[in-house]
């Protein structure tokens, strides 16, 4: 198992791991590990709003001890719930990384902005919904953004990052290391150090 | 006193009415003849005394058909409009106990990249107050995506136990699963107001046919609604659990990560069958077993 981190369009990256050879029991466990130590790492008692895409009855916001606090909205047609969070806790991280399987299926997105800032919400909406299909290209977007997919959250979008490129680094590095998993940082370093000509 | 004949029920542009007057009343007999379209009726005059006594008998014999047809057809299609809302009330009948009986796998609905699947509602975390469990996909079929480039199979690998396979299928197969469970859910919102209705019809049907009041095929057809109810709800427990083991077995055969999905499956078409097949069943003999009640000896 290898976990490949590559750059996004204009300001993010994406980090995945190798589902060549199909991944094994403990490879799913070990990365959804990783995935928590990420979104704790990202999101942290940081104010955030939580999207449900198409909700359904067993969305994780529905679970929540202020889930009356839920707005649903329709938007071009489909149905979101807008959670809002003043401070993530760990156990709601927790709650989204481990087990979430709206998380694991990109509909359940996390973007950062404070509880007056929906027009960000709408912008992120709007550049998924111009993508002909998800991950058919990358959406273009001012918001820092967070959401994965594809079946097991096998890759973790992270777009306008607040923090680093090399902080990410260093932390994906730490939680790779500490399962004893090969981080390839190749096509990120390339084009954050673009060989000179 | 003479018959007054009247052939108003004989399609007039294919007819003449002709009035003869009767010598022993006052009445008329109105007789109507056939027009031949290549001989014009004013060129050969009939002599009343030479057609009233055959056009008496072949007006009622003509008229007796007509009545005895009248009567057929409307027998008739009162019969295929009560096989109808028979067969539409059952098939509704089973299709809405199905969704009321306590299901172990349920469809899943069309989200992100999946068109259809099946979802185990025993599964999943546990959440709620009381806690219980949310549920967890088990199968689903999904378009292609960036990382799997064609139409596919996923197999939720925490219930399975093995690794997701990703087993391809084709566009066709995707379309037409997610073209049947479409109409399977529409069909489902509606099941409970169509059942309903076309048991009112039926009953208000059979209740106008005892005179507006309850008789015997007011009781039978009471006894058939029951039965159609109490079928659907005792064919789809035994559906579900026979579909389960007949899935499992034949999914089996298909190595390890078949018995799983393969009872899901087994278990979800048996329930939705049994269901279906119940209520059929159970109409059925609700109606003989009324008929024996209504008809035995007193």
């Amino acid at each position: 198992m290898k976990i490949i981190v590559k750059p996004l369009k204009k300001n993010g990256l994406s980090f995945g791991f190798d589902t060549s050879p199909v991944p094994t029991m403990r490879d799913i466990s070990n990365w959804e590990s990783i995935v928590r130590e990420m979104l704790t790492f990202a999101y942290l008692n940081r104010p955030a709003y939580l999207i449900t895409v198409q909700p359904q009855e067993w969305s994780l916001v529905n679970f929540s001890p202020d889930a009356h606090e839920t707005i649903r909205e329709n938007v071009n047609g489909k149905p979101y719930f807008f959670y809002y969070q003043n401070a993530c806790s760990a156990e709601l991280l927790e709650n989204i990384s481990v087990g979430d399987e709206d998380f694991k299926r990109a509909l359940l997105w996390l973007i950062s902005a404070e509880k007056n800032e929906k027009s960000k919400i709408y912008e992120v909406i709007r550049a998924m919904d111009e993508s002909r299909r998800l991950f058919d290209f990358t959406p273009e977007v001012e918001t820092e953004w967070l959401f994965a997919g594809f079946d097991y959250a096998e890759t973790v979008y992270w777009y306008n990052p607040v923090f680093g490129i090399d902080e990410i680094l260093q932390k994906l590095s730490d939680s790779a290391q500490h399962f004893d998993i090969e981080l390839d940082a190749m096509a990120l370093e390339k084009t954050a150090h673009p060989p000179k000509t | 006193m003479a018959p007054r004949i009247d052939g108003n029920n004989i399609p007039a542009q294919t007819a003449q009415t002709r009035q003869i007057p009767n010598s022993d009343s006052d009445e008329v007999i109105r007789v109507e003849t056939c027009i031949q379209k290549d001989k014009p009726v004013n060129q050969q005059p009939v002599s009343s005394c030479e057609l009233a006594p055959q056009s008496n008998s072949s007006i009622f014999n003509r008229r007796n058909e007509l009545a005895l047809y009248g009567q057929n057809r409307r027998n008739q299609i009162e019969r295929t409009f009560e096989e109808g809302s028979s067969i539409l009330g059952n098939t509704a009948k089973g299709v809405e106990v199905d969704k009321l009986l306590p299901r172990r796998y349920q469809l899943e609905p069309p989200r992100g990249d999946t068109v259809t699947g099946l979802r185990d509602t025993s599964a999943g975390r546990v959440r709620g107050n009381p806690p219980k469990p949310v549920g967890d996909w088990l199968i689903r079929f999904d378009v292609a995506d960036k990382r799997t480039t064609y139409p596919h199979i996923n197999m939720n690998p925490r219930l399975t136990g093995v690794p997701d396979p990703h087993t391809q299928i084709s566009p066709t197969t995707l379309k037409f699963l997610g073209g049947s469970a479409r109409t399977l859910e529409a069909f489902g919102r509606v099941a409970r107001p169509v059942a309903l209705v076309t048991d009112t019809i039926r009953l208000g049907s059979a209740f106008s046919s005892d005179g507006n009041q309850i008789g015997r095929n007011t009781q039978i057809t009471a006894g058939s609604v029951a039965g159609g109810w109490a079928g659907a709800a005792a064919g789809g427990l035994a559906g579900a659990k026979g579909g389960a083991i007949a899935g499992a077995f034949v999914g089996a055969f298909f190595g390890g990560v078949g018995a799983v999905p393969g009872a899901a499956i087994g278990g979800f078409i048996g329930g939705l069958a049994g269901s279906i097949g119940g209520a059929f069943v159970g109409s059925s003999l609700g109606e003989s077993v009324a008929e024996s009640i209504v008809d035995a000896p007193r």
